[in-house]
């Protein structure tokens, strides 16, 4: 009986570690993107008129800030089949958390910083357990289309071009990050991030199957640039199609969705 | 994803109500069975059927099965694939159902419930004993088209799903074995699944 105690008073303090860590993890701040229309960079593969047409983006909400290694840890200490040392390499390739020095010992001593390599089966393990989901490439470019301040969209698109010509670094916690105008942070200036589709929409063709088009394949990649297509837009697109689910690359992290109904 | 908290429920569970465990009502909930690094069946997300039965893709495991997607108002290319199936059907031996089984997903789980999914069998003559169709939430379809290697998302144009076409046939243990992105290979695509019923004869 009294063993039998004991179990209980261990089910009681996981539960309340759990609850803790489930309003530790709901904490995290989110804003809510209202609804709004997107236009997609690139025509419908077929569409001879070469014109993106608007799609509506229903409202949702997005965490604020990329999913932080502190967040990441609490998330492996509950979750132990994700730990490096345990992951199924169908899940998550060889360079998943390769910096960690342990299953629990980031190598970053900046816990705030952005996860990198972490794959996008693992991105979409830790938005479950949150109770939430990642967004998609269209909700998350609908955001990257608000150009904070206003106007300058080509002095705003210079910059995240800057960043992405810059070598990754792996550790990005100087705090530089940008804040757009919904209150979204760091979506340039320290990480690429998971979309829920990352391999679903590009440069015209790709959802056919037809990959070897013209841009990759002509030459200078501007040749294949349809107008009106920022260049930085352009990079993302492309970056997204050269991914797998599985790769977990040093820049490359990701944050978490709901739908805006839900009072998470 | 949630096997350490369920293992604790378990353990309490089963100090208090030790038979109910041996009807097999936590069966699917206790400790995982072991399957090889590279096969699907270690996703635990849980599917519908569409006679509204749950299940992991675990159950499946222990006859190769050929897998596609699809979904219901799809046009062009799943009745093409459809018909591929059915060809390849016709080619195997008539119980073959005893040793290997087509699985469908629907990768449109919004329109696609077990209802739609039970009058697309209707439909289209899907055998319950040969085809297996499945509808899962829209991350955890979104992860088991990645893992077989299948693009989709709203069409821009007119409301439809763009997707890839591919069937992937895996080993009992479901490990994938062969792919086709297209409907060209019929001869290997046959032996192939010709062969892996073979192998689970033994």
């Amino acid at each position: 009986m009294s063993s039998h105690m004991g179990s209980s008073g261990k089910n009681i303090l996981l539960t309340g570690m759990l609850v803790l860590g489930s309003a530790f993890a709901s904490a995290k701040p989110m804003v809510l993107i209202p609804g709004g229309d997107y236009t997609p960079p690139f025509p419908a593969s077929g569409d001879s008129s070469r014109t993106s047409t608007k799609i509506r983006i229903p409202a949702f909400r997005l965490d604020a800030t990329p999913v932080t290694i502190v967040e990441y840890l609490a998330f492996l200490q509950q979750h132990s089949e994700w730990r490096k040392s345990k992951v199924k390499r169908i899940f998550a390739d060889s360079t998943y958390l390769i910096s960690w020095k342990e299953d629990l010992k980031p190598s970053s001593k900046n816990f705030s910083s952005p996860v990198t390599q972490v794959s996008w089966y693992a991105a979409k393990a830790y938005c479950e357990v949150e109770g939430k989901r990642l967004p998609g490439t269209r909700e998350w470019e609908r955001i990257a289309q608000t150009i904070p301040g206003g106007q300058d969209s080509a002095g705003y698109n210079a910059q995240i071009l800057e960043w992405y010509g810059r070598p990754s670094s792996k550790d990005s916690s100087d705090g530089k990050g940008s804040t757009n105008a919904y209150g979204v942070h760091d979506l340039f200036g320290k990480i690429w991030e998971w979309t829920s589709d990352f391999n679903r929409e590009g440069p015209e063709g790709m959802i056919s199957g037809d990959r070897n088009n013209a841009f990759f394949c002509g030459g200078a990649a501007g040749s294949a640039k349809p107008s009106g297509v920022d260049y930085a837009t352009y990079m993302r697109f492309a970056f997204r199609s050269s991914l797998k689910p599985e790769y977990s690359t040093a820049s490359l992290g990701f944050r978490c969705a709901t739908e805006a109904s839900d009072e998470k | 994803m949630k096997s350490e908290p369920e293992k604790k429920f378990a353990n309490k569970f089963r100090a208090c109500f030790g038979i109910l465990l041996a009807t097999g009502f936590l069966s699917a909930h206790a400790a995982p069975q072991t399957f090889p690094d590279s096969s699907l069946y270690q996703l635990r997300s849980t599917w519908i059927t569409d006679a509204g039965q749950k299940l992991r893709l675990a159950d499946l495991q222990g006859k190769p099965r050929l897998f596609t997607m699809f979904f219901g108002s799809c046009q062009t290319a799943c009745p093409m694939v459809l018909a591929r199936l059915k060809l390849l059907e016709s080619k195997l031996p008539s119980d073959w159902e005893q040793r290997a089984g087509f699985v469908l997903v629907t990768m449109d789980p919004g329109r696609d419930d077990s209802g739609g999914l039970a009058a697309y069998r209707k439909q289209t003559d899907l055998r319950t004993d040969r085809y297996t169709l499945l509808r899962g939430n829209p991350e955890d379809t979104r992860e088991l088209a990645m893992l077989l290697g299948i693009a989709y998302g709203p069409s821009k144009k007119n409301g439809g799903i763009e997707h890839t076409v591919a069937m992937i046939l895996l080993d009992r243990k479901g490990r994938i074995i062969r792919r086709d992105e297209s409907l060209e290979d019929e001869e290997g695509q046959l032996k192939a699944l010709q062969s892996a019923i073979t192998d689970a004869g033994h």
